[in-house]
C-alpha cells in the first residue's frame, strides 16, 4: 500500500511512502519539493525545496533543521548535539542579477566593485564573494 | 526564455542538494561550496570588472 517516496530522488511530484529499512517520506519532489519523511537513522525531513524552499528535518542522531530557503531564506536548526542555527542567505550579495546593469548597481549599493558571472544567464555583485 | 529583465534569483543556498536543483535555472549544473554555503554552478564566474568604477 505504499509507494516509494524518497526525497529528491524521483521527479515525481507527489509521493508518500514507507521506504526500506523505515523509511516514510511525502514529498514533492525536484522543483517545487516538499518532502516529510522519516529516514534511517531516524530521520525526519520536511521541505519545499529549490525555487522556494521550506525544508525542516530531523536526520540521522538527533539533527533538526528548519528552513525557508530561496529569495528569503531563514534556516534555523538544532543540529547533531543540540547545536542551534539561525541562518539567513538574503543578503543581496547572494543574489545573482539577469542583467549585469543590475549587479552593478547592487554592488555599488553594497560598496563593492565590479560583478562577476553566475553560469550562463546570471550576473553577481562584487568581482569576489564573501565568505 | 532567459530575458535580460526579470527578478534577481538566490544563488546561495544552505544544502548542496538545494543549490544542485537550482542550477539549471542559472544556465549551470552542480554547486559549490563557498564557506559554510553553497552556490550554483560547478565553478564561480569569472568577475568582470567592465563597468567597474
Amino acid at each position: 500500500m505504499t509507494e516509494g517516496g524518497h526525497c529528491g530522488s524521483k521527479p515525481k511530484r507527489i509521493a508518500i511512502g514507507v521506504a526500506p529499512l523505515g523509511t516514510i517520506s511525502i514529498g514533492i519532489v525536484p522543483m517545487g519539493v516538499i518532502c516529510i519523511g522519516v529516514v534511517p537513522m531516524g530521520v525526519v525531513s520536511i521541505g519545499v525545496v529549490a525555487m522556494g524552499v521550506i525544508n525542516a528535518a530531523i536526520v540521522g542522531m538527533g539533527l533538526v533543521a528548519v528552513g525557508v530557503n530561496t529569495m528569503g531564506v531563514i534556516t534555523a536548526g538544532p543540529m547533531s548535539m543540540g547545536l542551534i542555527q539561525i541562518r539567513s542567505t538574503t543578503n543581496p550579495r547572494y543574489l545573482a542579477y539577469p542583467s549585469r546593469e543590475e549587479a552593478e548597481e547592487q554592488a555599488r549599493q553594497l560598496g563593492c566593485e565590479g560583478v562577476h558571472r553566475m553560469g550562463d544567464r546570471y550576473w553577481m555583485p562584487c568581482n569576489e564573494h564573501p565568505q | 526564455m532567459a530575458g535580460s529583465h526579470g527578478k534577481p534569483k538566490q544563488a546561495m543556498f544552505k544544502t548542496q542538494a538545494e543549490a544542485e536543483a537550482a542550477a539549471p535555472g542559472f544556465g549551470c549544473t552542480g554547486a559549490h561550496q563557498m564557506g559554510e554555503m553553497w552556490m550554483v554552478c560547478d565553478k564561480h564566474g569569472d568577475a568582470d570588472h567592465q563597468g567597474a568604477h
